[in-house]
């Protein structure tokens, strides 16, 4: 099996706790070698993943939580996102995603909920199940250049 | 918006809502001094075409 690296966070589902996570993830794809723009990417893709983990999961429960997963590969970066609670419809959220259009009139602009679509334009892959509460699986890969010059051997504290 | 460094989906769903507004009362609304990275995500949902936005060279006022 392909090795990796396995690192998990357990926040609760509120929104003061995304910023953690954020950071979190910064720190790992730094790490890993992503590029400047690579990483600012991954931030907002993993930002809307947990607010949207965290604000329609539990409206009613202020209790829950939300579980990052980072997979470490040599050339890409996985993150999934878990919400055990209640879940959102995905028809519906799919449905109601996709950029904006210039014939669309002033009044049908929505004000949120394209958090995914905004996730998938900036990840490379990006799968969600949805069986027990959902799962958003989202990859990163690395651009070549960049395994080569961030060797594992090398320590992020020299 | 030169000091903006950060924006997600939140943010740009506060500048659909001041635009709406701004339709209402016919006044406009001028996004100016973007940082390239805030400016992608206008680009990606598809606002810039929608919003006026004035792009300048980064790093000029």
């Amino acid at each position: 099996m392909e090795h990796f690296d396995f690192i998990e966070i357990k926040i609760p589902a509120k929104a003061e706790y995304v910023g953690v996570v954020r950071l979190t993830a910064s720190g790992i794809a730094n790490r890993m070698g992503f590029n400047y723009e690579d990483i600012e990417d991954l931030k907002v893709a993993i930002s809307e993943a947990i607010s949207n983990a965290a604000e329609h999961a539990y409206q009613k429960d202020e209790s829950g939580e939300v579980t990052v997963g980072f997979c470490l590969y040599q050339d890409r970066l996985e993150v999934m996102v878990a919400d055990r609670g209640e879940s959102f419809d995905l028809k519906e959220v799919r449905n109601n995603i996709g950029p904006y259009k210039n014939d669309k009139s002033i009044e049908d602009l929505r004000e949120g909920g394209f958090g995914l679509f905004l996730i998938e334009a900036l990840m490379d892959k990006v799968e969600i199940k949805n069986d027990y509460g959902v799962i958003v699986l989202m990859t990163k890969y690395l651009h070549e250049n960049e395994v080569d010059i961030n060797d594992d051997k090398i320590s992020t504290t020299q | 918006m030169e000091q903006v460094n950060y924006l997600d989906s939140t943010g740009l769903g506060v500048f659909i809502a001041a635009l709406k507004s701004t339709k209402e009362y016919h006044s406009e609304m001028r996004l100016e001094g973007l940082q390239s990275r805030v400016q992608r995500l206008f680009e990606i949902t598809g606002l810039n075409s929608i919003m006026n936005i004035e792009s300048t060279v980064q790093g000029g006022k």
